[in-house]
């Protein structure tokens, strides 16, 4: 039998449980609306195998920016954006390619992923699948989340793990390394 | 027909465009071979993937990022040298592999 303070009291843990922060996942990670205008852009990185022609516009946010260092973790608070815009094409179909060579990329913005980095949030995972404090998340263009589970960000934490020596970063600690920092 | 004169047969030699070569780079043992190349600005880069796993040819330097998605066993993918400048190779799947490729513009 149930009683009324035994029932009280697993009615308060799981309302306790409803209110708690998630541990891990997603959802911890907002959509940093402001980031085409507040944020670094501290790479760009063609796609030339996907359809249509991209480019990857790679942010970083600029407190964090102000205080990394290739020589140590990318600071708790870090933000990186990581924007695929489709490329300008020419009259051929071929992407349309600058004086560097470069492509020229449109407004058109196809897909946004997220990694920030926070105290404690790599905690939620085991060991084979943390990356370090980094927390993943996908959104549309317009800041509609793509990524609501742990198991839909999995591909991103096993990519990921190649740089471990890197922060887990592909370009950001390569960006510092390479210029210095 | 007579034979052109030294002087023009230079001179044309000379303003005649270098053709672009193509490199051959083995992946293979999840390593690049050779791990350094010097190329000149439109020469290209073909990489074979001997290896029975994938690879991902990805560049992070400034300036020349690119990366050209997987290939697959026995595939092979072609980079397209654009700008001169020191360019490291990666492979996304393998953090340890590594080349670099120094690019020249014609004197």
């Amino acid at each position: 039998m149930i009683t009324g303070t035994r029932c009280r009291a697993g009615l308060m843990m799981a309302v306790a449980l409803m209110a708690a922060p998630a541990l891990a996942g997603p959802d911890l990670v907002e959509f940093p609306k402001d980031y085409q205008t507040q944020f670094i852009v501290y790479n760009t990185i063609e796609r030339p195998d996907r359809t249509p022609n991209q480019i990857r516009f790679m942010y970083v946010n600029p407190a964090a920016h102000r205080a990394a260092s290739a020589s140590r973790p990318a600071p708790s608070g870090t933000v990186l954006v990581m924007e695929d815009r489709a490329a300008k094409l020419g009259a051929d179909g071929q992407p349309e390619r600058d004086a560097a060579g470069r492509m020229v990329p449109t407004d058109r913005v196809l897909a946004i992923a997220v990694m920030e980095k926070r105290t404690g949030w790599g905690a939620g995972y085991n060991a084979e699948r943390r990356n370090g404090e980094w927390e993943y998340a996908g959104f549309a263009p317009d800041g509609t989340r793509r990524t609501t589970t742990e198991a839909q960000t999995a591909s991103c934490f096993a990519c990921h793990q190649s740089r471990a020596t890197r922060d887990w970063t592909f370009t950001y600690v390569k960006f510092l390394q390479d210029s210095g920092r | 027909m007579k034979p052109l004169p030294l002087a023009l047969t230079a001179l044309l030699a000379a303003a005649s465009p270098v053709a672009a070569a193509e490199h051959l780079v083995v992946l293979s043992g999840s390593e690049f071979e050779p791990g350094r190349l010097t190329a000149r600005v439109g020469d290209t880069i073909r990489f074979r993937n001997d290896d029975v796993v994938d690879h991902t040819v990805f560049i992070p330097t400034v300036g020349h990022g690119v990366d050209l998605g997987v290939t697959k066993s026995g595939q092979s993918t072609i980079l397209t040298l654009r700008a001169p400048g020191r360019v490291e190779v990666e492979c996304v799947q393998h953090g340890h592999m590594l080349m670099v490729v120094q690019i020249e513009v014609l004197p």
